[in-house]
């Protein structure tokens, strides 16, 4: 373990008034997602009984929908994380212009060193540049501070009563244990899924890579001031620079549903590429989404009204098929406890929440 | 880039977009005036230092019944009854 660096943790630190408006965000994030969602449920299963079928396609099902409730549901989640990012006064890009000189000074700091290797010269695909996933203007690359921004942004992208860090222990829990010498975060971001790794595996020499330079910063930093010894490098995880055969353990969250097809068959065979025989690619993500028509519903609107544009993609797609073409022996979809006990396959959640699935497939 | 519309007319979804910034900023001024209240209460004066300090803000469940109150009326939900025979046009 390295030695943890004592000084106040460099972050977005809003001032009261800006805590203030993301703490309303929040409640009305969870009203939206517990009240509103449960009556427009409630809509949906009296405009079925009125029909007398359950719609088929998500087409079908938005124009069964229209109407007052699902305008306000619909415009509800749009603009609730719209101002979380980009209220003019108090969403995050604000806070964190406000505080530019400071935090742009904490990131010089960081100079590239054998813990955090970065590739200035590196090519966006036209996927990532061209879209600012989950409303983050910019993207997660978009800007110096991009790093700080998605940090903080990630407090309540979860809202439902599960607490942001917890979730990426879960997971790391959830992995079948195993004698992992070496592992690696495949598209790390701020590094949230590297800890559990580290702490779980301490022995274990453990890697994350991701595309965008200002979140391995943050990743980087937060290593270092909790004392955690863990290599991040900048790289595209559809051509990485690790060798073959290299790691024990790959695991990926919450990020193929960003990838279009072409890119996601290309990462996955990298995975493969990079895993020992007998390792693991394990990957938490969003994938049949519970609640029949309702639950798809649901997802897809959000998919739309959040700029997740190949949420829906990767949904659709036979991903366990993939991995067992690529040449994985075992590949399979568990269902996964976000902290709200809910695993259930079947039924509608009580609360709006996103289709978790853990992916363990084996080399 | 035009931003997405949720409703029959465009103008509810602006209105809306006011109605949420008007809304959080009564919110923001809840959260201050308890800051000033509380530090009143204990000091009997305070300074602008102070109210950005104070650790008293406001709770979970008192944000959760301002927003209750607030997105309530898209619910629809009658608070008075008249049962059905007595309805009037």
């Amino acid at each position: 373990m390295m030695k943890p660096v004592a000084r106040k943790a460099v972050g977005i630190n809003p001032n009261r008034s800006a805590k203030a408006f993301q703490d309303f965000l929040l409640g009305a994030k969870i009203y939206w997602g517990s009240k509103i969602y449960r009556a427009l449920y409630e809509e949906y299963q009296e405009k079925v009984a009125r029909r007398g079928e359950e719609p088929t396609t998500f087409k079908e099902t938005e124009q069964m929908m229209q109407g007052t409730l699902y305008s306000f549901f619909g415009w509800l989640e749009r603009h609730i994380q719209r101002l979380k990012y980009s209220d003019s006064s108090y969403g995050i890009i604000a806070m964190a212009n406000q505080q530019r000189d400071e935090l742009l000074r904490a990131l010089d700091e960081i100079q590239p060193n054998k813990y955090l290797r970065l590739n200035p010269s590196i090519e966006f695909p036209r996927y990532y540049k061209a879209v600012d996933f989950h409303q983050h203007p910019g993207g997660v690359s978009g800007d110096e501070l991009a790093g700080f921004v998605y940090e903080y942004a990630r407090k309540t992208t979860v809202p439902h009563f599960v607490h942001e860090d917890d979730l990426h222990f879960r997971m790391a829990k959830a992995v079948p244990k195993g004698d992992y010498k070496r592992i690696l975060d495949f598209g790390c971001g701020v590094g949230k899924s590297t800890y559990p790794f580290k702490d779980l595996y301490p022995d274990a020499e453990v890697h994350g890579c991701d595309i965008s330079a200002p979140c391995l910063k943050v990743a980087h930093l937060r290593a270092v001031e909790s004392g955690r010894e863990i290599f991040y490098s900048q790289q595209n995880m559809e051509k990485t620079d690790y060798p073959d055969e290299y790691f024990d353990l790959v695991h990926t969250t919450f990020i193929q549903h960003e990838f279009p097809l072409h890119a996601l068959e290309k990462i996955t065979r990298e995975a493969y590429r990079i895993l020992k025989p007998g390792g693991l690619y394990v990957n938490l993500d969003f994938h049949s989404a519970p609640g029949g028509m309702f639950g798809k519903f649901c997802y897809f609107g959000h998919a739309k009204r959040n700029n997740e544009v190949f949420m829906r993609v990767f949904h659709e797609f036979d991903y366990i098929g993939l991995l067992k073409e690529i040449g994985f022996s075992e590949a399979k979809m568990l269902p996964f406890d976000d902290g709200t006990g809910y695993v259930s396959q079947q039924e509608v959640p009580k609360n709006w929440r996103f289709p978790w699935q853990l992916f363990i497939s084996r080399k | 880039m035009k931003e997405q519309v949720f409703f029959k007319d465009d103008a509810i979804d602006r209105l809306m977009g006011v109605v949420t910034v008007l809304a959080s900023e009564v919110y923001i001024l809840r959260d201050r005036l308890k800051a000033i209240e509380t530090l009143l209460d204990k000091k009997g004066f305070l300074t602008l230092e102070e109210i950005e300090k104070c650790p008293s803000g406001l709770e979970p469940s008192e944000r959760d019944r301002f927003i209750e109150r607030l997105f309530d009326p898209i619910l629809q939900k009658a608070s008075s009854r008249v049962e059905e025979d007595f309805q009037i046009d």
